[in-house]
Order: C-alpha cells, then sequence, then structure tokens
C-alpha cells in the first residue's frame, strides 16, 4: 500500500487528500478500495472541482468579460458535479449487473477523484485560455482552445477512472469502462446544454445566466451539421450582424 | 415534468438534506461546509454522510476487497505463478461476497421478534403446559428448530470466514517474505492451495448443512400434522 507521511503541521485532512492527489494516485486508489475516510475524500474532491473547475470557467468567461466571469465559474462544476449525480448509480448498477463488487459511495469517491484530477489539470491550462482571449482570438478559435483543453483534462480523469476500476477488479473492466463513458459523455453533454451559455461573444448585449431549453444537444448538433451543409432552418441567426472591427 | 420543476424539486431536496444535517450535526460531525456541498450536491455526497450517520463508513474492509487486494499484493511477488488468473480470482472473491452477505443476512433476520430463540422456546413450553393442540405445540416446535438452524449455519459461514481471513493474513506476510527472499516453498503453495480450496468450499456449505437439509422432511411432518389434526377437509389447505 501505498501512502505518505504528512508533515504534522498540515492544515487540514482536506487538504492533505488534495495533495494525496496530486503526489500519490496508488494511496488515493488504495484508500478508495478499502474504503478508508470516504466521507472526507469526497469533501475534497468535491472542493478540488469546484476550484479547478471554477478556475478555468472564470477563464472562459473573460471572453465575455463581467458577469460572465462569474456565471460560468459557478456554471462549469456544476455541470461536471450534476453529471456524476446522475452516472455514478449506473455505475454501481452496472457493476453490480455483471458481477463485480459495487458500492456507491466507492463509485462515487472513484469518480469524484478522476474529475478532481480533471479539474485541475483544467485550472493548469486555463492561462491558455486566458492567452489566446487577450491575444484576440476569434470566438471559434477560442472555442477550439478550450475544446482541446477539455479533451486533455478529460484524457487525464478517463486514466485515472481506468486504473481505479483495474485497482478493484480486473473482470467485466472492458464492459463497465465504455459502458460508463458512453453515459457519462451523454448525459454531460446534455447538462452542459441545459446550463450553457459558458462562452459568450463580446457583442452579446446580455449576459444570460442560461438560456432557454431550445431542445437537446443532440438536436443541435444535428441542426449545425445541416448548417454546415447549407441547409438553413432558422431564416437568419439570432445575433446581429458582425460590424467591422468586432471580433 | 419541466425542467424548472425539477431544478427545484431537486433543491428542495438539498435544502431537506441540508436541515436534517445541520439537525443531526453532532452525530454526523458536519459543518456548514458539508450543509452547502450537500443542499448543492446531495446525490454526490448525501451517501458519505448517511455512512457516517450508520456509523459505517470506517468500517473493517470487506472481505472481498480484502481477498483481492491480498492477491494483487501477492501477485508482484515469486508467488504469481501460484497464484489464481484475474477471472478466477473475481469469481472466488464473489464466492466471499456471498458468503459476507449471508452471514449479515441472517443477522438481520435473527435480531427480529419472531427470531428469538429465548421467546420461542418459552413460548413452546408454555403451549405444552397449558395443553394446547399438537399443531400448535409442533408448529412452536418447528419456529425453535428453524431459529437453531440459522444460528447454527451463521455460525459455520462465520467460522469459514474467519478462517479465510487468518488465511489472507498469511498470504500478505508470506508474499513479504517471498519478495525479499526471492523464492517460494512449499509452505507457501499449500497457502495459496489451502486459500482456494476454502473459499471454492464456502458456496458448497449451503449444500452441504445437514440442517438445512431436515428443512424439507420437518415441513412435511408439520404438513402432515395440520391436516390430521383438521381432518379431512378436501381443498389442499396446508399442503
Amino acid at each position: 500500500m501505498s501512502t505518505l507521511a504528512y508533515p504534522v503541521s498540515s492544515p487540514s485532512p482536506v487538504w492533505q487528500s488534495i495533495d494525496q492527489l496530486l503526489r500519490d494516485v496508488p494511496g488515493v486508489l488504495d484508500r478508495i478500495r478499502d474504503g478508508r475516510d470516504l466521507a472526507t475524500l469526497a469533501r475534497a474532491m468535491m472542493i478540488t472541482i469546484a476550484c479547478g473547475a471554477g478556475v478555468f470557467g472564470a477563464a472562459m468567461g473573460t471572453y465575455r468579460g463581467e458577469v460572465q466571469i462569474l456565471y460560468a465559474a459557478v456554471k462549469l462544476p456544476c455541470v461536471l458535479l450534476l453529471t456524476l449525480a446522475v452516472c455514478a448509480p449506473a455505475l454501481t448498477a452496472l457493476n453490480r449487473a455483471i458481477g463485480r463488487s459495487g458500492c456507491l459511495r466507492r463509485d462515487i469517491a472513484l469518480v469524484l477523484s478522476a474529475l478532481a484530477r480533471s479539474s485541475l489539470v483544467l485550472a493548469a491550462q486555463a492561462p491558455i485560455v486566458l492567452l489566446a482571449v487577450q491575444t484576440g482570438a476569434t470566438y471559434h478559435q477560442v472555442v477550439l482552445v478550450v475544446v482541446a483543453c477539455c479533451a486533455l483534462a478529460g484524457a487525464v480523469g478517463l486514466g485515472f477512472f481506468l486504473r481505479g476500476l483495474r485497482a478493484r477488479e480486473l473482470g467485466g473492466l472492458w464492459t463497465v469502462a465504455p459502458a460508463l463513458f458512453v453515459v457519462f459523455v451523454l448525459v454531460g453533454a446534455q447538462m452542459s446544454w441545459t446550463l450553457r451559455p459558458f462562452l459568450l461573444r463580446p457583442r452579446t448585449p446580455e449576459v444570460p445566466v442560461l438560456r432557454s431549453v431550445e431542445g437537446s444537444f443532440f438536436e443541435a448538433v444535428a441542426r449545425s451539421t445541416l448548417s454546415a451543409r447549407g441547409i438553413y432552418l432558422r431564416d437568419e441567426a439570432p445575433l446581429p450582424t458582425r460590424s467591422v472591427g468586432e471580433r | 415534468m419541466k425542467l424548472m420543476d425539477l431544478g427545484l424539486l431537486y433543491g428542495l431536496l438539498g435544502f431537506g438534506c441540508a436541515c436534517v444535517m445541520l439537525w443531526r450535526r453532532n452525530d454526523v460531525g458536519g459543518t456548514w461546509l458539508d450543509a452547502v456541498l450537500l443542499a448543492g450536491f446531495w446525490p454526490v455526497y448525501g451517501p458519505f454522510l448517511l455512512a457516517k450517520l450508520q456509523g459505517s463508513d470506517d468500517g473493517p474492509e470487506d472481505s472481498e476487497v480484502a481477498f483481492l487486494a491480498a492477491l494483487r499484493r501477492a501477485r508482484g511477488t515469486p508467488l504469481a505463478a501460484l497464484l489464481p488468473d484475474p477471472q478466477t480470482a473475481s469469481a472466488l472473491a464473489r464466492r466471499l461476497r456471498v458468503a459476507s452477505g449471508k452471514v449479515q443476512e441472517i443477522d438481520a433476520i435473527l435480531a427480529r421478534p419472531e427470531f428469538q430463540a429465548k421467546e420461542a422456546v418459552d413460548r413452546h413450553k408454555d403451549l405444552i403446559d397449558r395443553a394446547a393442540s399438537e399443531c400448535a405445540v409442533s408448529t412452536a416446535a418447528i419456529r425453535i428448530q428453524n431459529i437453531r438452524r440459522l444460528q447454527a449455519l451463521r455460525d459455520r459461514f462465520s467460522r469459514e470466514l474467519d478462517e479465510v481471513e487468518e488465511l489472507l493474513n498469511q498470504l500478505r506476510t508470506q508474499a513479504e517474505v517471498v519478495r525479499l527472499a526471492g523464492v517460494a516453498g512449499d509452505e507457501t503453495r499449500d497457502l495459496v492451495q489451502e486459500l482456494v480450496s476454502r473459499v471454492e468450499g464456502l458456496d458448497r456449505m449451503l449444500d452441504d448443512d445437514p440442517h438445512l437439509c431436515g428443512a424439507d422432511d420437518s415441513r412435511r411432518v408439520f404438513d402432515e400434522k395440520l391436516a390430521r389434526s383438521e381432518g379431512p377437509r378436501g381443498d389442499g389447505w396446508g399442503r
């Protein structure tokens, strides 16, 4: 079992858990597998997600500025945690269904830790988004930067999650992991669609907390695909036409 | 239900959970931060606080986890060649889980008022003293029998699990010795074989249990007595 010795002056168990997540991944996985002090771990991971994803959300919000910084900083952690709230029982059910050991608390702790690690990676990449915004990147360029950052963070989190599943039990790993991945992607996509906007054009006159629910994420993807092929379902775009000198 | 209604319901439930947590703050050991996290994300954080409330959060690791962890530790040593493959290990671990679950299930059943052995014996004596009907006396006797069967079964499972746990502890220490010494001796091979056969034997226990084999006979005797005491009814009741 891999554990780190912490100095006596460590401020709190929450900070110790975050430190452990950064420096001692096998120790975190052992702790989850053995079910040791999971409440403290969960609290620490939720705080990490709130801070890490919040920083990245705030960086996205700077593209529009003003109150959108706050909105995006609050909404991005909510997307991650609410998606987890919907998906974690599915992980336990999947584990149980195929005969693996399934424990709701351990499963939630594992996904929380994976998301917390992703959030830390997101926070580390926030300066890249800020740099893109400050160097005058266009809306679509910033979107691409954000997508690349999220993809990298997601890959790190997925790696952690797979390690956690493998550490607990090998059998059925390649059934549970892809199934949960699909569930998480679908729920996460719809959740982020429901809590949009995160990235707003600077010319947007008013900053909404949430946009009205217009269909689903998947309908929007289908509509965008049609638009890309020159088939438009609307007479005009919802925003005013772009003026000279505007990003 | 619209999204707004769903959000409102979610928020109300979260608020309720936070209020309950603050009300039971001394039992849970929660803070205002816990209340905020619970109010916002009760499906995620709730199970952890609930476990704290039930006192099951920091309990000992269960036998299945201990078994897999012991095998995993031993896998990195020269013992690896003697260990069962991952699929077999998972199947063995499942048997342990079933056995542990059975002990817990039986404990829960035996905790019910109608499964108290002393009360059942007293009731049986009372019926005999009062010269109650044969059917009532034999029913009370069967109840005592069933309680004793459950107790015997629980003891057997528990004993087996204790022995498996001791073997796991031995395997852990043996793995460290082999890791440092570099060679697995005969006694290590025997230890692994014994551990595997013990776990394999757990799911045969139910079939082998002599008490359970007699369960159908008891039921038949009870039915016959009941039919005799009630006389010919012809409606098949009691069969």
